[in-house]
């Protein structure tokens, strides 16, 4: 028996937002830490770790460890019924092959139930080692979400490389070219809005902008945004969710590839 | 007027035919030919030079690499007439060339293979014969995509100069059928199960009626044509056959040609092997990659087996996936993996 009762319903509506481009058809792990999801796009480029703590919810009943395949775009038009201010709970029983959503509003004087089913999906789980990344970068997220979309109207390939004079994003397409550069500045009035950028050692990488487009779609779901980056690993862009939990994107970078042997 | 004899690179090759007169008189200065990619002289016998304007390319800085140098004649990107389609020059790798797939949910990231070999145990094996059924691939639903996905390897044989056959073909002046005995290979060749000639009859027939596998032929900067996987590919599904003609090796040893050779008959009797040659007659398994197996990282590529098969008494090759593959992904398999028997190894 499964029900999860979350007051803060628009953070669940938010995160379906998050993924559902990315990621058609996923499943959601639920145990006693919390509800969470690791899926990879079609192209196996990208992959997105979400996570939303037990003790986020209200209310979290998980008797047994369970995962549920569900289709994000039908998970996202039921949620899309709910109100920016109706508490969610999840539903589910053990060996069965539906989930409900039930949406209350504030004041309790509405209450709408939706039941979806289920699917079976074969999916596999990517071992992801914690490391340590060699520089990693706190900015807004407006303003990430604003960088992406402007290089993408120029090239479709964004160089990140952060040295000590800071962040630089590139990029070069059949007009010309574009660089922004972000330096570090934590002197503002609101915390949120202040760059911050920790480099342990220069590095430069290059991914596919229609990713990082996609990733923002995250953006409102919190102010900042980390972005971890390290020679030899894919760039992981974090997004917290509200001292619930987070959503984590990692892409694989672009590189020269190297020889591939010949045939005998 | 040049005294000395043209030749294809610079440095004498000890199985060509072609005289080997060294412009030992020369005045001209062909002897610093340097590659127009990297401006190096070095490796000489590598520096190829086309037939038609002079200029000398090595081997390794052409896009598509060349494996060797070729027997006829070769003309640089410039002048030759092909097209070579522009690309960018980076290329996106994928998630699974850094993160290891976990084997069970919950664990920690799984080690390198060789520590996954090393528990395998007894039971396993017994468990991976119950799972040795070999699946049919499934086509692509959608009939205008696999229009498409024909198209791209019609487009990849005629850029191939080559005709497309989906079975082994014996030609004259090759091997004849009678030679491809299954029987003769050294150590004896396992035999397809009744259930999977059965799948294989199956294939053959889903291509008859235009249901090609789920692949998709694309062209590379680096690797040239390559296939990748259209639709998500369960592991035992038999992707394609190997085909070409079949001719001896013996007959065979001074090819330099750029395509590869497969082994189709590896016999006590040297004079008896025999090889499939995908240069003139094929189908799409002549494009599908090799990985570096030099490297770890080439070897985590590998998503196809190459094995053999005593089909009907004679040798057969077929591709077969040895995990689940998922749509998109590049299909690579290790061109040097002999295999004589099943190959339980991915089996944990």
């Amino acid at each position: 028996m499964l029900e999860l009762r979350l007051v803060q319903g628009s953070l669940l509506k938010k995160v379906l937002e998050s993924v559902k481009d990315l990621v058609n058809d996923a499943n959601f792990d639920c145990s006693s830490t919390g509800f969470s999801l690791q899926a990879m796009d079609s192209s196996h480029v990208a992959l997105v770790s979400l996570l939303l703590r037990s003790e986020g919810f209200e209310h979290y009943r998980c008797d047994r460890n369970l995962s549920m395949g569900m289709n994000l775009g039908n998970m996202s038009k039921m949620l899309k019924c709910a109100g920016n201010d109706d508490i969610i709970t999840i539903k589910a029983d053990d060996g069965g092959d539906t989930v409900t959503f039930m949406f209350e509003s504030p004041t309790q004087d509405k209450i709408a139930d939706f039941e979806m089913k289920l699917m079976d999906i074969d999916s596999e789980h990517l071992g992801i080692p914690d490391a340590e990344y060699h520089s990693i970068v706190r900015m807004p997220s407006g303003e990430f979400s604003r960088i992406c979309k402007d290089l993408s109207t120029i090239g479709d390939t964004v160089v990140i490389s952060v040295t000590k004079e800071g962040v630089k994003f590139s990029t070069a397409g059949d007009i010309g070219t574009a660089n922004i550069v972000l330096r570090q500045n934590t002197t503002v009035d609101k915390p949120e809005d202040a760059i911050v950028i920790e480099m342990n050692e220069p590095v430069s990488l290059s991914f596919a902008l229609r990713y990082m487009n996609s990733f923002t779609k995250a953006t409102p779901l919190s102010d900042t945004v980390t972005i971890s980056l390290s020679s030899e690993l894919p760039v992981v862009v974090e997004y917290k969710v509200a001292e619930m939990g987070y959503i984590r994107y990692y892409l694989a970078p672009k590189i020269e590839e190297e020889e591939d042997d010949n045939k005998a | 007027m040049v005294v000395w004899l043209r030749r294809r690179t610079q440095a004498t090759n000890p199985r060509s035919d072609l005289p080997r007169s060294i412009a030992a008189d020369d005045s001209d200065s062909e002897l610093d030919t340097v590659c127009e990619e990297c401006s190096s002289g070095k490796q000489p016998a590598k520096l190829l030079l086309c037939d038609k304007c002079d200029k000398g390319f090595h081997l390794f800085c052409l896009r598509p690499i060349l494996v060797s140098v070729p027997k006829g004649s070769w003309f640089c990107p410039s002048c030759s007439k092909t097209q070579i389609p522009k690309s960018f020059p980076l290329v996106q790798t994928k998630l699974i060339d850094f993160f290891r797939i976990k084997r069970s949910p919950g664990s920690t990231s799984s080690p390198d293979s060789s520590s996954i070999g090393k528990k395998r145990k007894r039971t396993s094996l017994v468990m991976s014969k119950k799972k040795r059924k070999l699946l049919p691939y499934i086509p692509t639903v959608d009939p205008q995509r696999r229009l498409e996905q024909m198209a791209s390897l019609a487009t990849a044989l005629r850029a191939s100069d080559t005709e497309f056959r989906n079975e082994l073909t014996y030609v004259s002046g090759k091997a004849p059928r009678s030679a491809n005995k299954a029987v003769l290979e050294k150590g004896g060749m396992q035999v397809l199960s009744k259930q999977d000639a059965e799948t294989l009859a199956l294939c053959k027939n889903m291509m008859d009626r235009g249901e090609c596998p789920p692949l998709m032929v694309v062209f590379d900067p680096y690797e040239g044509f390559t296939v990748e996987a259209d639709r998500c590919i369960k592991d035992l599904t038999i992707i394609t056959e190997y085909v070409g003609d079949v001719d001896y090796l013996s007959n065979r040893e001074d090819d330099y040609d750029g395509d590869s050779m497969m082994t189709l008959l590896h016999a006590s009797d040297p004079s008896q092997c025999l090889v499939i040659c995908p240069d003139r007659r094929s189908n799409i398994a002549r494009f599908i990659s090799g990985i570096n197996n030099h490297t770890p990282e080439g070897r985590k590529k590998q998503n196809l087996k190459c094995v053999r098969f005593n089909v009907n008494g004679e040798a057969r090759v077929l591709l077969v996936a040895n995990r689940d593959i998922s749509k998109g992904e590049r299909l690579y398999y290790d061109y040097n993996g002999y295999e004589h028997s099943y190959p339980t190894e991915h089996f944990v």
